[in-house]
């Protein structure tokens, strides 16, 4: 029993060491500045530093709460990031699986390369890539489509109503690529006898995916899954707030927490109001992954994270 | 399964941690390009207590922050080395000069002043003072001022200086420029002659309808106005003193210290009602309250006419080079100073300080002393500049501000003791000393409000604001409709607050 522990831990040892650097990175800029949290409860003066400043209990907490946007933002945030997420992981598994039915490995990794292009792109050309096609004036939808089919241009930065499903299909199209990396990834390391076997007793295409591929992949999908569910009160400041171009009009329904507490405080620099709002977002973040989890095990025990 | 998962989870964190890794190299290293070259902090290093003066006082190090524009500044290093060159002897003090980029200026300058770091001399801009003020990141500045700063007294004026004061103490000393504001039509003047539009008579901006109207007949693809700011309301601090950040205003600020809510004002529905008609008749840019372009590449486009913004002696010279079309200006408003305008750039000294004293005389000089300003503004004479006649600045042969290696149109201290740019009107500072001397002063200005008491309305009020104040200014929204709901929310988010919390101010600061 010992041997065995002592074999499996110099078995592993060049796993941890190639972990250091991230676990190092992750403990100097995740878990040193959690300190910062008390920033939340004082009122902050740069001459008596973080830790001789006042406590102002939870004062600084109330301007989330107090404004009347404050049950809009809390609903845009959630329920746009439940779109990414199941919009999101419905194309990245898509995507996963259609890549691994093509047996070329040259076009495999050039298709590949393609769809991971548009994540590794800026956010603010992003924006811009999105002007192009709805700028009010010289846009592509409004003078080449709208303006071809002879209908009236439409006011795109003006009107609220078309940006959930812009929002939607600009994030989904940035990050499918990126998302269906892991689940490539998964499929690859499948043992090909379970599809020789399928194929012998006569199992179509389809019923390959739904028999063997998506069961193989629960496990994946649950962790990818409970890892997001973990930041659904954080959006994506850029894609909130650049790729609407800061439009006024459009705040109702593209106004977050974060693109709130940005306008909010970013004028005034308050960075005790800025770390309540961003330990709000984590506290809630935290008890969100505590209860997937708790659900997930309650379910399926084997595929709980902890 | 369990392992598995757990390899998988580590594999997936490793290649977060490395991505999030290489992206916090990169800013961390954008973070020191833009400071422009460096500047020769290493050359200057920490050498010395007094090894060159002559004797008993000891040359202290002043930390002290400029702001750079994103333009060349290869040779601030050399410009650093002559300016401690310079006041050495004169003050016993050598500067370290850091350069920061406007852009995010106040990011940086916030992460500095949280985290402790020992500044001298740093200048700031626009609402940024009260901000760090709120912080208690301001050094009170009265008795430095009295010892060591004469020179900048009388050089911004009694009765300008007042601006400088929060809560009864010196915070800030305004940089000397234009200190007050007028708003007004920034034109084409090609456009107006060819159509011969008389802009004599335009005195408001009414008058301009029929001037918009003539155009428009006249040539219907022109753009009668752009948007002037994309980050500014259009109408901001219009004709009255916004008191900083515009919930509250006083409207007759010359004679009356009466705080109103500026958008249930009858004078700023009239303002947006007449934008709405303007917009409606195809005058203002469609996409005006979006746009992020700024005045000059929209003027430069060719089908616009002209925008309304903040006058400033200069400042039509100043757009006509870069948008490329000779402009000519009509005041809209009268002149009016404000604690904002006159303090729109100031001179600080950080409560990090490590040599206050020091560091007021070092202030002292930048607005005394015309040598150190052209060193400052301008650079090396003979390396980057050349003195064209009377107090006229050019580049040396062959250069331009794209070639020139130090280049620095953030001009901080007294703008009116160095050299005249070439491009600059000629007798421009004596332009704007008599514009200052005449502008109407609001009976509020050295007013600064305190606003920790409603830091929670003011944090809902900026995402209202930000939903319906360009849209309607830019005429984009209906006010008939959305006016209202604007007043409405504003309500919801507690200005009437705001509003009572600069009464009451202003009433206590006025006694």
């Amino acid at each position: 029993m010992t041997r065995k522990r002592k074999y499996n831990w110099r078995r592993c040892l060049p796993f941890y060491l190639m972990a250091l650097p991230a676990l190092i990175y992750i403990f100097i800029n995740n878990y040193i500045p959690m300190f910062g949290i008390v920033i939340a409860f004082k009122n902050y003066k740069v001459t008596k530093g973080i830790f001789g400043s006042d406590w102002c209990g939870l004062d600084n907490f109330q301007f989330l709460f107090r404004s009347p946007d404050a049950f809009n933002i809390t609903k845009n945030t959630i329920l746009y990031n439940f779109a990414f997420i199941v919009i999101g992981t419905v194309c990245a598994i898509f995507v996963a699986i259609l890549l691994n039915a093509v047996k070329s490995k040259v076009s495999r990794n050039i298709f590949q390369t393609l769809i991971l292009l548009p994540y590794l792109v800026s956010i603010i050309v992003v924006s811009y890539v999105v002007y192009a096609f709805l700028s009010p004036a010289n846009g592509f939808i409004n003078t080449n489509l709208l303006g071809g089919l002879g209908k009236a241009p439409v006011s795109w930065y003006e009107e609220a109503k078309y940006w959930p499903f812009i929002l939607v299909f600009v994030n989904v199209w940035k990050s499918f690529g990126y998302n269906s990396i892991i689940y490539v990834a998964t499929i690859a390391g499948f043992d090909n006898s379970m599809y020789e076997a399928a194929a012998v007793d006569g199992a179509t295409t389809w019923q390959q995916i739904k028999r063997i591929t998506m069961p193989c992949l629960k496990p994946t999908i649950i962790t990818l899954t409970l890892m997001s569910v973990g930041r659904v009160f954080f959006s994506d400041f850029g894609l909130f707030y650049q790729v609407t171009m800061n439009s006024g009009a459009l705040i109702d329904a593209t106004g977050t927490i974060d693109t709130y507490v940005y306008r909010g405080l970013m004028e005034r620099g308050n960075i005790g109001m800025s770390a309540a709002a961003g330990f709000y977002q984590s506290l809630v973040g935290f008890v969100l992954i505590l209860a997937a989890n708790g659900i997930t095990r309650k379910l399926s025990k084997d595929n709980a994270l902890f | 399964m369990k392992r598995r998962l757990l390899s998988l989870l580590l594999t997936a964190g490793m290649c977060v941690g490395l991505l999030a890794g290489c992206g916090g190299g990169d800013s961390t290293s954008k973070g020191t390009d833009t400071s422009g070259g460096n500047v020769g902090e290493e050359s200057q290093g920490t050498s010395d207590a007094g090894d060159e003066t002559d004797g008993n006082e000891e040359t202290v190090d002043l930390n002290m922050v400029m702001i750079s524009m994103g333009l060349n500044l290869e040779d601030a290093g050399k410009v650093q080395d002559a300016v401690n060159e310079y006041i050495e002897p004169l003050i016993h003090a050598r500067v370290n000069i850091e350069w920061l980029d406007m852009a995010d200026y106040v990011n940086q300058m916030n992460l500095k002043l949280t985290g402790g770091d020992v500044i001298d001399v740093m200048p700031t801009f626009g609402a940024m003072t009260s901000m760090w003020y709120a912080q208690d990141a301001l050094m009170p500045m009265d008795e430095l001022l009295k010892e060591y700063g004469q020179g900048v007294i009388d050089a911004v004026g009694e009765n300008y200086m007042v601006a400088g004061y929060i809560n009864g103490q010196l915070y800030a000393i305004p940089c000397v420029q234009s200190f007050a504001r007028t708003h007004s039509l920034m034109y084409r003047k090609d456009l107006a002659e060819q159509y011969e539009l008389d802009m004599d008579s335009v005195k408001t901006l009414e008058d301009l309808t029929p001037i918009f109207e003539k155009l428009h007949a006249a040539d219907s693809g022109l753009t009668m106005l752009v948007s002037n700011n994309p980050s500014d309301p259009m109408l901001i601090d219009w004709a009255w003193d916004g008191l900083g950040d515009e919930y509250g205003v006083i409207l007759d600020a010359a004679n009356s210290t009466e705080v109103v809510n500026l958008f249930e004002t009858e004078e700023y529905k009239n303002l947006v009602e007449l934008m709405h008609e303007w917009y409606v008749a195809g005058y203002v840019q469609t996409d005006a309250s979006t746009t992020t372009e700024n005045m000059g590449a929209l003027l430069s486009t060719g089908t616009s006419f002209g925008v309304i913004g903040f006058s400033y002696p200069g400042g039509v010279e100043e757009q006509s080079k870069i948008c490329g079309y000779e402009l000519a200006e009509v005041d809209l408003v009268p002149a009016l100073a404000t604690t904002n305008t006159i303090s729109s750039s100031v001179m600080t000294i950080p409560s990090t300080s490590a040599h206050p004293e020091k560091a007021m005389e070092f202030i002292n000089l930048l607005y005394t002393d015309a040598t150190l300003t052209n060193l400052l503004y301008y650079g090396i004479e003979g390396a980057n500049y050349q003195v064209v006649g009377d107090g006229i600045k050019d580049y040396v042969d062959g250069e331009d501000m794209t070639t020139c290696k130090y280049m620095n149109p953030f001009k901080i201290g007294n703008q009116l003791i160095g050299y005249r740019e070439a491009t600059e009107p000629e007798g421009i500072n004596d332009t704007v000393k008599k514009f200052n001397e005449e502008a109407a002063v609001s009976k509020a200005a050295g007013f600064s409000y305190d606003s920790a008491s409603v830091a929670n309305q003011l944090a809902a009020l900026e995402t209202v604001a930000a939903k319906y104040r360009r849209g309607l200014e830019c005429g984009s929204l209906d006010p008939a409709t959305e006016l209202p709901k604007f007043i409405e929310e504003l309500k919801g988010a507690g200005i009437d607050d705001v509003v009572a919390a600069k009464q009451e101010q202003i009433n206590a600061w006025a006694k």
